[in-house]
């Protein structure tokens, strides 16, 4: 085995290692019941603070709706009724991220379009070929004459 | 003659000084006039000079208690402390914007004493343009918009006043915090002149970047350690146990950051190779445009309510001039493309270059987002009426996977050569940082780390620590082969001799410590609430939290009741005392929450709810939050890396150089 293809396998199995490491820690794992609130307080606006999540805000409000949550999972609801629920009664405003099959999912597409246009434009940029030297080669006659003089030239 | 005269007199004298400048330095560059010139230099400072004494008047009227003025009856009371009676300059809308002149004045002085020096003409125009800036801003404060020196009717003189917001009275980085970053806003304005300068005399030259790389650096830096210390003061005092909520104020600060960072690396390419002129000129025009944008959006009151927008006179001038700028700097960009247009192309996908490239486009496809993400619930109420909110769960889900795809490109690019890299290249190059790449993901699954972005984050933070580290060793094994300079001299030398690249690698290690903070803090924080009486306790992550007692305190300005709370565990004893504060001018209770800041994690405690009636119970929330003072210190190593990197190049011993170089020096 050479000194490079052992590099390549070393190289090989670090990209594996990292692989198997975000897979690992990707796996489903079942929630506790105070994660499950935590991830749904996460996503419901607290109405009388200045853009803080439920889950964040230390306030009477979001404390109170943290409480109304905990009890409608207690309750085995689903996420979606839960956050129906709240939508009833304060209107789309308290989710802070709008769902993605809505008019508003635009703001989820966006950003992908950017970076794929984005990527897509800097990608045909970076493969352009290498740069050109313009005009200033030698001309055929001038090619010729550069013959002719080599093939005079004394042995 | 009182405060409001000195103040108000100095900024329409500043006023009118300033459109002189405005016509002096224009005049100084169309006729190449030398006496205009000076008159223009002459004219710089003493703008600066009025206005330095209208910000001092405005000090002077705070600390006196002045009451006659509206801004000092808002915004300060007799029992204000001292201190915060000299930083109420920038506590609300008509100072901060005094502030803001002050500094633009600033740069006004700087580009006329040194600029037009190296480079006159460029210089000069940019002078003109930066006058004219600066008149705007002197518009401002001279007029309803935001003059600070509005008077009360006689008979209507408050005996006392407001006093400032309680929020800005409550922790002293707001002594830091507003100024970096209003300094970082206003630098960016000097490459934004010289561009403009640069497309109005039709220099395609790339001098016009060279003259501003410290300025455009320095802008940088400071909004980003701006930015780290309005959230370490939003950790200190909002009492959340967070740092960023991608709140308005805060996405407004951020966008001009994204945009200067992806123009500091895109420049090397145009420094090195002459591409993507056309594109940094862009992104200077967009960086200044953008701070323009946030002060409007966040000044005008459009962002909490669209309904708030015609209301303040602020917010119509502020629109106008961010239109005229975007106007401007479009208009002769378009104008002058085809002098612009690149001579050749980058050429390879696995090159510095291209990474700068694809980097560039991450960078704008963030800032896009947050504004996007800003903006859109304006625009959808303005459309439809619909009421609807973008807030973190949005920008997390977007910004994070963008983030790390970032990280990837940070170690990816300085490890690879200009115009393309060789497979061998590849493996001398990403050898050890991939492999310290996967003792990061172990180290992060070991800890208990779950889910991709975290762990990701380790990887990739592993990365480009070890490309860092091994830049780091190769540049001082090479030193002391060659110039046989002990450990530490060879250390040093790096950075005298290259100060921009080796500083910018310390600007990456401070990145690092950000973002791995971030995902730790993120992903680990243990928190537990519990209603405990005196000398009860509870455990939270190693930690016994006692409480033993609640206690009332009586200050002038303010009354606060403390939970006194006595912590050990962890090697930790700590004593600390979260309390709520009641300010007589708000209605609402400031929470203020006690902090044991450590290396390993912060032991933040918030006092939520007590027994108003007899102090027999509280209710306090712990928070242990991993790593988190690794943010502030990442914050910090940031802004020393870019230190090194302003650090002037060394002075250039006599070299022969080829014929045809000389002379396209000796052009110069």
């Amino acid at each position: 085995m050479t000194g490079s293809s052992k590099t390549r396998w070393i190289i090989v199995a670090a990209i594996l290692a990292v692989g198997l490491a975000i897979a690992w820690s990707a796996r489903p794992q079942p929630l506790t019941a105070a994660e499950h609130v935590d991830r749904i307080a996460a996503e419901l606006r607290c109405p009388v603070c200045q853009g803080l999540s439920v889950q964040d805000s230390p306030s009477e409000t979001a404390r109170s709706m943290r409480a109304l949550v905990a009890q409608r999972v207690a309750e085995g609801r689903t996420d979606d009724e839960i956050r129906a629920e709240f939508q009833r009664s304060y209107g789309d405003w308290i989710l802070l991220s709008p769902p993605l099959l809505s008019p508003s999912g635009l703001v989820w597409l966006a950003p992908l379009a950017a970076v794929a246009a984005g990527a897509w434009l800097a990608w045909r940029r970076a493969r352009g070929g290498a740069p050109v030297i313009a005009g200033n080669g030698p001309t055929a006659a001038e090619l010729q004459r550069l013959r002719e003089l080599v093939a005079s030239e004394p042995e | 003659m009182s405060w409001a005269d000195v103040g108000a007199g100095a900024l329409r004298a500043a006023f009118a000084v300033s459109l002189w400048g405005v016509g002096a330095a224009a005049y100084a560059a169309w006729k190449r006039d030398a006496r205009a010139l000076r008159s223009a230099r002459a004219v710089a400072i003493a703008a600066f000079a009025l206005v330095l004494l209208a910000d001092l008047a405005m000090v002077g009227a705070l600390l006196t208690h002045d009451f006659s003025l509206v801004y000092v009856a808002e915004n300060n009371a007799r029992e204000t402390p001292l201190f915060y009676s000299a930083i109420a300059l920038w506590a609300a809308l008509a100072g901060s914007i005094l502030l803001w002149t002050l500094i633009l004045a600033g740069a006004v002085v700087y580009v006329a004493l040194r600029g037009t020096r190296s480079l006159p003409r460029l210089a000069t125009v940019a002078l003109a343009v930066l006058f004219a800036m600066l008149s705007f801003f002197l518009l401002l404060v001279t007029t309803a918009a935001a003059d600070p020196f509005t008077r009360i009717a006689a008979d209507q003189v408050p005996a006392d006043g407001n006093g400032p917001n309680p929020l800005l009275q409550n922790h002293p980085l707001m002594a830091l915090h507003p100024p970096l970053l209003y300094l970082g806003y206003v630098l960016t304005s000097i490459p934004f002149a010289y561009a403009i300068a640069a497309l109005v005399l039709g220099e395609t030259s790339d001098r016009w970047l060279t003259e501003t790389r410290k300025a455009a650096l320095a802008s940088w830096a400071l909004l980003g350690v701006g930015i780290v210390a309005g959230a370490w003061w939003s950790y200190a005092v909002l009492g959340w146990g967070g740092y960023w909520a991608w709140d308005p104020v805060e996405n407004a600060a951020i966008m001009p950051w994204l945009t200067a960072t992806a123009y500091l690396h895109s420049v090397m390419v145009e420094e090195k190779r002459r591409l993507l002129r056309t594109w940094n000129i862009a992104l200077v025009i967009a960086t200044f445009a953008l701070t323009i944008l946030g002060t409007f959006l966040t000044r005008s009151g459009v962002v909490n309510s669209v309904h708030s927008f015609t209301q303040s006179a602020i917010g119509p001038l502020l629109l106008g001039y961010f239109v005229a700028i975007l106007v401007l700097g479009v208009g002769l960009l378009l104008y002058r493309l085809n002098d612009l247009t690149d001579r050749g192309s980058i050429g390879a996908p696995l090159s510095r270059e291209a990474i700068f490239l694809f980097q560039n486009v991450l960078f704008i496809a963030a800032m896009l987002t947050v504004l996007l993400g800003t903006l859109y619930p304006l625009i959808a109420e303005a459309v439809s009426g619909a009421q609807l909110s973008i807030g973190a769960p949005y920008f997390d889900r977007v910004e994070v996977p963008i983030g790390l795809a970032l990280l990837f490109l940070m170690g990816l690019g300085p490890q690879l050569p200009w115009h393309g890299a060789s497979r061998a290249t590849l493996e001398r190059q990403f050898t050890a940082p991939v492999i310290a790449a996967a003792g990061g993901a172990i180290v992060a699954v070991l800890a208990g780390m779950t889910g991709v972005a975290p762990v990701l984050t380790y990887a990739l933070a592993a990365f480009v620590t070890a490309t860092v580290v091994q830049e780091f060793t190769r540049g001082v094994r090479a030193r002391r082969t060659l110039h046989l300079e002990p450990l530490m001299a060879a250390f040093l030398a790096l950075f005298r001799r290259n100060g921009r690249r080796y500083g910018g690698y310390v600007v990456h290690l401070g990145i690092v410590m950000v973002v791995v903070a971030i995902a730790t803090s993120q992903s680990r924080t243990t928190e537990l609430e519990r209603t405990l009486g005196p000398g009860d306790a509870m455990d939270v992550a190693g930690y016994h939290v006692v409480m033993t007692g609640l206690r009332d305190i009586a200050e002038p300005q303010r009354a606060t009741t403390v939970a006194d709370l006595v912590i050990t565990g962890n090697g930790a004893s700590e004593h600390l005392h979260p309390g709520l504060v009641q300010y007589p001018n708000s209605a609402q209770v400031i929470g203020s929450p006690g902090i044991a800041a450590g290396s390993r994690d912060d032991i933040y405690t918030i006092l939520a709810a007590y027994d108003g009636t007899g102090n027999a119970w509280a209710t306090i929330r712990v928070r242990v939050i991993p790593l988190v003072s690794w943010l502030w210190a990442g914050g910090a190593v940031v802004g020393f890396g870019a230190l090194l990197a302003a650090l002037p190049p060394p002075k250039r011993r006599t070299i022969l150089v080829p014929a045809p170089v000389a002379d396209a020096v000796g052009a110069e």
